[in-house]
């Protein structure tokens, strides 16, 4: 399979590379979606831009405060990196699960938050911790917090002359992921991602997101709700509080505004039932600093 | 159609190609007579056109040849080492899949291998939870990984194997 064919340019920076894009085609990162969207023929750009190799995209900066993550930073930069994994530990959980180790040292966060798969790692991640997306574009430069950014299946609020620069993220006390494999692809099926603080030993701020079920990654504004104040204590050990459980029951319940999301090995209902379950990890793994679980069966 | 005149340094090797824009970095390595990486499924999904670059496993059909441009690669023809009477000696890794019977058609076994080396060098002795982990990117349609599970693990006790055999 072949990719048909189109010019490919390497901008040397970010300027070059907006003056590229506003001439047409579409942005090249990491590559792992866009070269087999290319090869399948579901897109013919004519015009590839590579930012893959912009110094000034790549990197991350870790303090106590939060993380700022260039575009171009590999999933495998922010498993290794310590910061990550203190200050965002969502981010990492979120980042060690997406598809294999090949995939990761290759696949980059601006890409992923940009691609938006319904069954993409990284949105419910960056979602739940209040990621803030910083973008250049013919205009100049300008933030798209998460909970502006994604629209549906492969939508988002960027402009197609726009470049996805850096994430912000704001550093948690506790953060949680929880998925479940998908089959055939690999992707999250269903997954969790669970934010919080801890203040005078009870969840501060907490910040609940799910994907796989839905189009896009949404909050859980219901759970969020009732954890927010309980005491960390009640929610370690066995079993939740009973009002709890009822939230993460009417977790399905809480998506079903949006547009739901299936295929023939997990329907859209299906999906939307086996959440409850992923938020309850999702939170599990907050508390104990786990991190992340994965259910299901890959092979 | 734009080409380009690429360099590539390839298991040590300085080569160089002209490459169409789309030419995909399993087809120029196959191109340039390096035909261990393979080309399975195209979709990313296989991990049979499993090369180093720059010391990391990257799936060769999930890249352009010119995005990798000037970096150094590793297929695995680079990883049987000269033996003293001339001829190659197995690396460990390829010994061991051999002796465990790690392979039937052969056709999943470079990029098994180039996952595994990639797998020792960062983690000399991984549990074989890990190791199943860390070959997810890797199918075979033959052995049911029970046999690849067990070679690699036999190589986690031995930890020489991780590094090079030349
Ligand atoms: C075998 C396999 C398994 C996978 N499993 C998973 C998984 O389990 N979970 C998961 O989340 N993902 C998975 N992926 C997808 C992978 O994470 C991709 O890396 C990701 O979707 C896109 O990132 P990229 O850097 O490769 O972007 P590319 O493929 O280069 O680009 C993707 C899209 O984003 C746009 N884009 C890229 N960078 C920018 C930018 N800086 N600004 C604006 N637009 C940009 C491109 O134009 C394109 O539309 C898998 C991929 C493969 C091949
Ligand atoms: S041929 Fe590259 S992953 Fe299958
Ligand atoms: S040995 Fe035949 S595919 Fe693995």
């Amino acid at each position: 399979m072949y990719p048909p064919e189109f010019d490919y340019y390497r901008p040397g920076d970010v300027s070059e590379a907006i003056d590229l894009l506003s001439g047409g085609g579409r942005v090249l990162s990491g590559g792992q979606s866009l070269l087999t969207e290319l090869k399948a023929r579901q897109t013919d750009p004519g015009r590839l831009i590579d930012v893959g190799r912009l110094e000034s995209l790549s990197g991350i900066d870790a303090g106590s405060e939060g993380v700022r993550i260039g575009a171009t930073t590999t999933y495998a930069e922010c498993v290794d990196s310590a910061g990550v994994r203190e200050a965002i530990p969502v981010f990492a959980a979120a980042a060690e699960h997406v598809g294999d180790p090949q995939v990761r040292n290759r696949g980059t966060v601006g890409g992923n938050l940009a691609q938006a798969d319904p069954e993409g790692d990284l949105p419910p991640a960056a979602l739940a911790a209040d990621a803030t997306v910083h973008v250049a574009g013919p205009d100049g430069e300008r933030t798209i917090p998460a909970d502006d950014l994604f629209e549906g299946e492969n939508r988002t609020a960027l402009e197609s002359e726009e470049l996805v620069t850096e994430l912000v993220l704001p550093a948690h006390d506790a953060g949680g992921y929880a998925r479940r494999i998908h089959p055939a692809s690999g992707y999250a099926m269903v997954s969790a991602a669970v934010v919080f603080d801890v203040e005078s030993e009870a969840v501060a701020g907490a910040r609940v997101a799910a994907g796989g079920a839905v189009e896009r990654p949404i909050r859980l504004a219901g759970v969020e709700k009732t954890i927010e104040g309980t005491p960390v204590a009640d929610l370690a050990g066995n079993g939740f509080p009973t009002e709890i459980g009822n939230a993460l029951d009417r977790a399905g319940d809480e998506v079903d505004d949006e547009l739901p999301y299936g295929d023939r090995h997990a329907s859209a209902s299906h999906r939307r039932e086996l959440l409850p379950a992923y938020v309850e990890r999702a939170i599990e793994n907050a508390i104990d600093g786990t991190g992340s679980a994965e259910g299901g069966e890959s092979r | 159609m734009t080409t380009h005149d690429i360099t590539l340094t390839i298991n040590g090797e300085r080569e160089t190609a002209t490459v169409e824009s789309r030419t995909l970095l399993v087809h120029a390595l196959r191109d340039l007579g390096y035909t261990g990486p393979k080309v399975g499924c195209e979709t990313g999904s296989c991990g049979a056109c499993t090369v180093h670059v720059e010391g990391e496993a990257v799936k060769a059909c999930t890249r352009l040849a010119v995005q990798e441009e000037g970096r150094e690669i590793r297929t695995v023809e680079g990883l049987a080492g000269e033996g003293d009477g001339g001829g190659d000696v197995l690396h460990p890794i390829q010994e061991t899949f051999h002796e465990a019977h790690a392979l039937q058609c052969g056709y999943c076994t470079p990029g098994m291998v180039m996952a595994t080396a990639d797998l020792l060098e960062n983690d000399p002795d991984p549990s074989r939870e890990s190791i199943r982990e860390s070959l997810k990117g890797n199918r075979c349609r033959c052995t049911g990984y029970h046999n690849i599970v067990d070679a690699v693990e036999s190589l986690a006790m031995d930890s020489s194997a991780g590094e090079g055999a030349d």
